[in-house]
């Protein structure tokens, strides 16, 4: 189903950009954000927003320094975070949707936690798993885990009832249920909150970097605005930029790859 | 093979239909009588509505009575193995390909079945579904998910989905409401070949639910009138088993008694 010269809405339009690859995918929006930059830099003239190129420099001569240390802090625990909110979350969600019981016990306690602002409970987190990475771990994943849990959760109600009598029908037992049914039927919402709870992850993280740590993209850009360093600061700000937009592509790619059923049917 | 007396099914109102089966009916079977011996074929016919669909989840064991008896070889439909449903919308899983639904029957199938699906390797399970699939003509799909296959080939999937359990009883549930009309009478035909016992050494029991009268007659050993929850009436059926009985005058007088009989004259 390819209409040349027709990049129109429908199925085809928007399948697209992931045709094209992720690199490729990127490159447009790249040039606009740069460009819109560089417009802000020339117009505002201060030094508190420096130019792209002067970014990049500053990223180059981090990238020969330290830039490589604070980035592999950060997505480490990012990653650790990341593996909590998918295995907790989709745990949770999954019970939540597909019992009764576990949505009387906990479906409201759930409901009153999810607005919580839990960014602000970092100091608690600290106090009670210690300054280390243990608790910036547990604090990010703590910040994304309910978008799992709610999309997850959501996805199991949203399972049609035939599959489920024909789960029944063809004898299913609790494990094939799992594996056959629930599973595979929330996998798609399972990365589309991977994403959102990324990009919500990443943030709570520059935020938990702020404190009793001297590793991470968090503390780099904090540390340089503090002395004024603005480059270095924006040089931070890319890094992480970039980290994160590479986590979106690595969770694009993994669900091409688990999910192949979702492009099915769309003339690919 | 089927007696059911005075069987009644109740749907909790507002229960969500996500859960449990069909629309929220307070009362979808009243007082029905069944009775259907072990190797014919019943086809039951009724407007929307009238508890079809029901009929068939409850022979299933998919909704429990509420009251009165239901007994498929002299046990309750829940505890038996061997019955196997094709749902009216296939009831496929989306993110299987036809093959992997396909296995799925070889192996979830019956409760009985599990040890049997222990002792059979997984390649053995494949080769089955594989030939299924092939005896139904969607071989060529075997690796399509069910979004890439049309209509009568999910259909026909949905079919070697269930006779992969090796099933003594297949219910169908509304076969070809969506099909075109080439696919609707090849696999009519492929039903008939199931029902006339030529090539299922089980002697399968077929029951299967349709708005269609003269699929109704073109394939059922015997014809069920449906209305509000009850049968009406038990039509023998002469004519069954012949595959070019669409060229018969005879055909389409029965067809015209069954019409009569839902239209409610006597």
């Amino acid at each position: 189903m390819t209409r040349p010269g027709l990049p129109g809405p429908g199925p085809s339009g928007r399948s697209d950009p992931a045709r094209r690859g992720f690199p490729a995918s990127v490159l447009p929006g790249a040039l606009l954000v740069l460009a819109a930059w560089q417009v802000l830099h020339l117009g505002l003239g201060t030094s508190a927003v420096p130019s792209p190129g002067e970014t990049f420099a500053t990223l180059a001569d981090l990238a020969r320094r330290d830039l490589a240390v604070h980035l592999a802090a950060s997505l480490a625990r990012v990653l650790a975070a990341t593996a909590l909110q998918i295995l907790l979350g989709s745990a949770l969600g999954i019970a939540l949707g597909a019992s009764r019981r576990a949505e009387f016990l906990l479906g409201s306690a759930v409901r009153i936690l999810h607005p919580v602002p839990k960014v602000a409970f970092l100091p608690v987190f600290m106090i009670l798993f210690g300054i280390g990475d243990l608790s910036k771990i547990l604090f990010v994943a703590a910040v994304a885990v309910f978008q799992t849990l709610v999309s997850v959760r959501d996805g199991i109600a949203e399972i049609p009832g035939r599959l489920f009598l024909a789960a029944r029908s063809l004898g299913m037992g609790r494990s094939e249920l799992l594996r056959h049914l629930y599973i595979p039927a929330v996998l798609p919402r399972i990365f589309t909150s991977l994403r959102l709870g990324l990009g919500m992850g990443v943030a709570a993280l520059f935020f938990a970097e702020n404190y009793a740590t001297r590793y991470g993209a968090g503390y780099l850009i904090m540390n340089a605005y503090a002395m004024a360093d603005y480059r270095t600061t924006f040089a931070g700000i890319a890094a992480l930029s970039l980290l994160a937009l590479g986590l979106f592509g690595l969770a694009d790619l993994a669900e091409r790859r688990l999910c192949p059923w979702l492009r099915a049917g769309k003339g690919e | 093979m089927i007696e059911a007396r005075g069987l009644t099914v109740d749907y909790p109102r507002g229960r969500r239909a996500g859960r449990s089966a069909g629309p929220a009916f307070d009362r979808a079977l009243d007082g029905l009588d069944l009775s259907l011996p072990r190797g014919s074929s019943l086809a039951v016919v009724g407007p929307s509505g009238c508890g079809k669909s029901t009929l068939l989840y409850a022979i299933a064991g998919l909704v429990p009575a509420a009251g009165g008896s239901l007994h498929v070889d002299d046990r309750p439909p829940a505890e038996r193995s061997g019955t196997a449903l094709v749902f009216q919308d296939y009831g496929l899983f989306p993110w299987k390909t036809a093959l992997q639904n396909v296995e799925l029957g070889c192996r979830g199938g019956s409760r009985a079945g599990k040890e049997a699906q222990d002792r059979r390797s997984r390649g053995a399970d494949r080769d089955r579904a594989l030939s299924l699939l092939e005896h139904f003509g969607v071989g060529h799909g075997a690796d399509k998910y069910p979004a890439e296959l049309s209509g009568g080939e999910r259909q026909r999937t949905a079919i070697a989905r269930a006779l992969a359990a090796e099933p003594d009883l297949l219910l169908l549930d509304e076969p070809s409401s969506s099909l075109d009309a080439l696919s609707k009478e090849s696999f009519q035909r492929a039903v008939l070949g199931l029902c006339s016992h030529s090539d299922s050494p089980k002697n399968l029991t077929v029951v299967l639910v349709t708005h269609d009268i003269e699929e109704a007659v073109f394939l059922g050993s015997s014809v069920a009138v449906m209305e509000r929850g009850r049968i009406r009436a038990v039509l023998d059926n002469p004519l069954f088993g012949d595959p070019s009985l669409r060229e018969r005058l005879e055909y389409y007088e029965f067809c015209l008694g069954v019409r009569r009989l839902l239209e409610g004259e006597p």
